[in-house]
């Protein structure tokens, strides 16, 4: 039987079979590099030839090198893989359980506030606002301001001080989805500052959430683009024919599509699907620094084409 | 006390009770779960459940699948590893002795699988993308068994370009997605197609079946080299 010289992760060895007959085991993962001059002592030793069918010996020391320092490695490689991408994920995520939340706990401090001054709940729409004054004014003031007299029940200073710790908790998180839009756009300002000139900030890391990564979106066509995030709608479409293809998924946000007149929502959704796929390509592909040229004159010629002022 | 039996599976045992049929792997970390599996003590042993509707090789056990040829102290290959839920009992039945080469894409499962693999150091968990195996080839080496169940368009492909570090007379587990591969076909057409594609790729397939009713639109292919 033919004598081979392998490596593998953990050293080089003379094989016969799948038996070992000399190694060099690695001092750690960089020692692996020397690995040419280990192999080419043994290939000097009468060894036909390097070799790389994978058999190994099971044997208790080998398996532990194997874990060792493929955990090694693997550990350095976690370590390396949050990217931008992961960060724009993340908070994009975040802005979306925030919107839900801030929704919900405003629901319920209408609610309850309701008890002690139901005229508030007529008067004020905005939940920003509600809250804010709530966790500010008093009653009496409130009732001067609108110039009511409420019907809302007399309540202990307790009582109206747990809503206001609700309506301050609401405004803390409103205040902390400002912060975070601001970080996404700030991150992505250097990351991809020409998709975002193109997409506007929230559809642009939107896009990138569902692609998962910068890249991916830089290889898609311009048509998945625009599709993108009505998955559902066409997967619908490819199962039944009759169901009706959507025409756009996440742009569908953007001025440019929601101001659009029905029947040249689809025209528009178009082009600026184009743009954006031309816009994250620059941004992707680019080298040296990077800044947001081309988006503005893609969105100079798209307002061109959608007759845009 | 259960009636746990050995199956033709060496190291997995089987419980036919009148709830029904669940099966078991010896717990290689006494006391600890892995997901939100059942953990029960027989005569001083302590056995985890293995579930069918969260693992595909449960599954395909309790659908009576042919025999896996997979023994104590084999190495394993598993691609598609994610957080280690079915690495866990084939850890469990490979024992000390084995290994299990986890091979994953995403890093948000492989740190899960990585923490896993500090209490059972026969799994060896791998950053990697199934589809290219010359960058984790030196990682690993020949294996007694391969797994592969990653949801992607090129599945059989893959399977094939990895079925070199089988080794001869080994046995590869295959599940196949149906919708990964084509969400316009129907499933059968697909499963018919997978055949195929491993039939003129000269693989000798030994069994196969769906997964009906543990996972819809998915089946399994055991092949030996
Ligand atoms: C259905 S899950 C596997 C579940 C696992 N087999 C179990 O039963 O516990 C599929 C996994 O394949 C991984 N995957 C998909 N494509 C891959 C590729 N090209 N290379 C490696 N892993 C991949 C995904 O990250 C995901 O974790």
């Amino acid at each position: 039987m033919n004598k081979t010289v392998y490596t593998n992760i953990f050293g080089t060895f003379m094989l016969k079979g799948d038996k070992v007959i000399a190694k060099k085991l690695f001092k750690n993962l960089t020692d692996r590099k020397n690995k040419l001059k280990y192999e080419k002592e043994y290939l000097k030793k009468s060894v036909e030839k390097a070799d790389s069918d994978f058999v190994f010996p099971k044997d208790k020391t080998f398996n532990e090198l194997f874990y060792k320092f493929n955990m090694d490695k693997t550990k350095k490689d976690l370590i390396k893989s949050v990217r931008t991408d992961n960060l724009i994920n993340q908070a994009i995520n975040n802005i979306d359980d925030l919107n839900r939340v801030i929704n919900l706990l405003s629901k319920r401090l209408r609610e309850w506030y309701s008890l002690y001054f139901p005229e508030l709940d007529l008067k004020i729409d905005d939940n920003e606002a509600y809250a804010k004054i709530v966790s500010t004014k008093k009653r009496t003031t409130l009732e001067k301001e609108f110039g009511v007299r409420t019907i809302g029940s007399d309540l202990s200073t307790e009582d109206v001080n747990q809503m206001k710790s609700l309506a301050k908790e609401i405004s803390n998180l409103i205040k902390l989805r400002e912060e975070e839009k601001n970080y996404i756009e700030e991150i992505m300002s250097y990351h991809c500052p020409n998709l975002m000139e193109v997409a506007t900030t929230t559809i642009a890391a939107e896009l990138i959430e569902h692609a998962h990564t910068l890249e991916n979106l830089a290889e898609m066509t311009s048509s998945t683009i625009q599709l993108l995030g009505a998955e559902k709608a066409l997967f619908r479409h490819l199962k039944n024919k009759r169901a009706r293809c959507p025409k756009h998924g996440i742009i569908i946000n953007h001025p440019f599509v929601g101001t659009a007149k029905h029947k040249d929502k689809g025209k528009a959704a178009r082009h600026l699907a184009s743009a954006i796929s031309i816009a994250t390509k620059v941004d992707f592909f680019h080298e040296g620094t990077l800044d947001n040229k081309q988006g503005k004159l893609l969105v100079a010629k798209l307002k061109k084409q959608l007759n845009i002022k | 006390m259960k009636d746990l039996e050995e199956t033709e599976n060496p190291g997995i045992f089987i419980e036919d009770s009148k709830w029904g049929i669940k099966f078991w792997t010896k717990n290689l970390i006494k006391g600890k779960k892995v997901y939100d599996e059942k953990l029960i003590n027989d005569e001083g042993t302590e056995y985890r459940e293995w579930s069918t509707v969260k693992s595909k090789i449960g599954a395909a056990l309790a659908k009576n699948i042919c025999p896996l040829n997979l023994n104590e102290g084999d190495f394993v290959l598993y691609l598609g590893a994610a957080s280690g839920t079915t690495v866990s009992h084939v850890s469990d039945v490979i024992g000390k002795k084995g290994l299990i080469f986890g091979i994953d894409i995403a890093p948000r499962v492989l740190r899960q699988l990585y923490f896993l693999a500090h209490d059972r150091k026969n799994i060896v968990p791998i950053l990697a993308d199934c589809n290219k195996p010359e960058e984790y080839d030196y990682r690993i080496c020949k294996c007694d068994f391969l797994v592969q169940d990653i949801a992607q368009k090129a599945q059989v492909q893959i399977f094939l370009k990895n079925l070199k570090f089988l080794k001869t007379g080994g046995r590869g587990f295959l599940a196949i997605k149906a919708r990964s591969i084509d969400v316009t076909k129907s499933p059968i057409k697909i499963f018919e197609m997978v055949k195929r594609q491993l039939e003129e790729a000269e693989v000798n397939i030994v069994d196969y079946m769906d997964l009906e009713p543990y996972e819809k639109d998915h089946c399994v292919f055991v092949v030996e080299k």
